[in-house]
């Protein structure tokens, strides 16, 4: 059955965008229903997992728009960001290099690991901001529309959400 | 009117315009001179710039789908089995 063949592809797709569980289970079944329904639709052009990974896009986008409904006239402060910085603006703690080797194929994988559970952490408009923009390189005006943000403010979640992930990554390690 | 030379970014606005640049932004000539200026004086800034770089090159990496349909290339974090159990029987 396709459940057994392509569920697990399809909730880690759907995992790596949303935060909660219960509804990317629900979305890899709309997928599922979805695909069944319009199997006939599949030109043999590409992988059909890839097909199906598209229609779950689709309805993640979907999921989102509902979730974000409402337009975000203004962002709320992130202390957290804030507090990266002293009152002139500069770093409170310098950053240092990351010694990282682009060729080792095993730091790599542990990097792409631990950028997934920052990821996770990130809160829910910036971790939207940084999945539809930066992981599905996704059309900035499209983004704008799914999470109801202007396009000052999708930079604003940008920012934070990357410094946040660097604070991440370097807290748990990284290239040290 | 005198000539007044235009504040030089500090690191959170050189942040920024790192973070819009990596966007896809247009930085202004002026903005751009500003951020070279800070990158060349500024170390930790500079290691900033490279991590948010490489921070969105494993994103990128990480949100390909995986050009297969065999299943052994499955990710770690699968659908639960109570999950497959409930689909099994809305799809039969």
């Amino acid at each position: 059955m396709w459940v057994d063949q392509f569920g697990d592809l399809l909730y880690s797709v759907a995992r790596k965008r949303l935060r909660d569980q219960t509804a990317c289970e629900e979305l890899v079944q709309e997928t599922l229903l979805a695909a069944l329904k319009s199997k006939d639709s599949f030109r043999g052009d590409s992988e059909f997992s890839s097909w199906l990974v598209g229609i779950l896009k689709h309805k993640i986008l979907d999921h989102l728009r509902q979730a974000y409904h409402q337009t975000t006239e203004s962002l709320p402060d992130d202390t957290m960001v804030d507090n990266m910085f002293a009152s002139i603006g500069n770093w409170k703690q310098m950053p240092h290099r990351w010694k990282i080797n682009p060729q080792d194929a095993a730091m790599e994988s542990e990097l792409e690991h631990m950028l997934a559970q920052c990821i996770d952490a990130l809160p829910d408009l910036q971790r939207g901001a940084f999945t539809l923009c930066v992981m599905d390189d996704g059309d900035s005006g499209e983004v704008c529309k799914t999470l109801g943000v202007s396009a000052t403010n999708l930079y604003v979640l940008l920012h934070r959400a990357r410094l946040r992930l660097r604070d991440c990554l370097d807290k748990k390690g990284v290239g040290k | 009117m005198a000539f007044r030379l235009p504040k030089l970014f500090n690191c959170h606005v050189a942040s920024e315009m790192t973070s819009r640049r990596l966007s896809g932004g247009k930085l202004g000539l002026y903005d751009r001179f500003a951020l070279g200026f800070h990158l060349l004086i500024c170390a930790g800034c500079r290691f900033v710039d490279q991590q948010l770089a490489l921070i969105d090159a494993v994103a990128r990496r990480a949100g390909a789908v995986p050009p297969t349909d065999h299943p052994t290339e499955r990710d770690a974090d699968g659908l639960p089995e109570d999950a497959k159990e409930r689909i099994r029987k809305v799809i039969r």
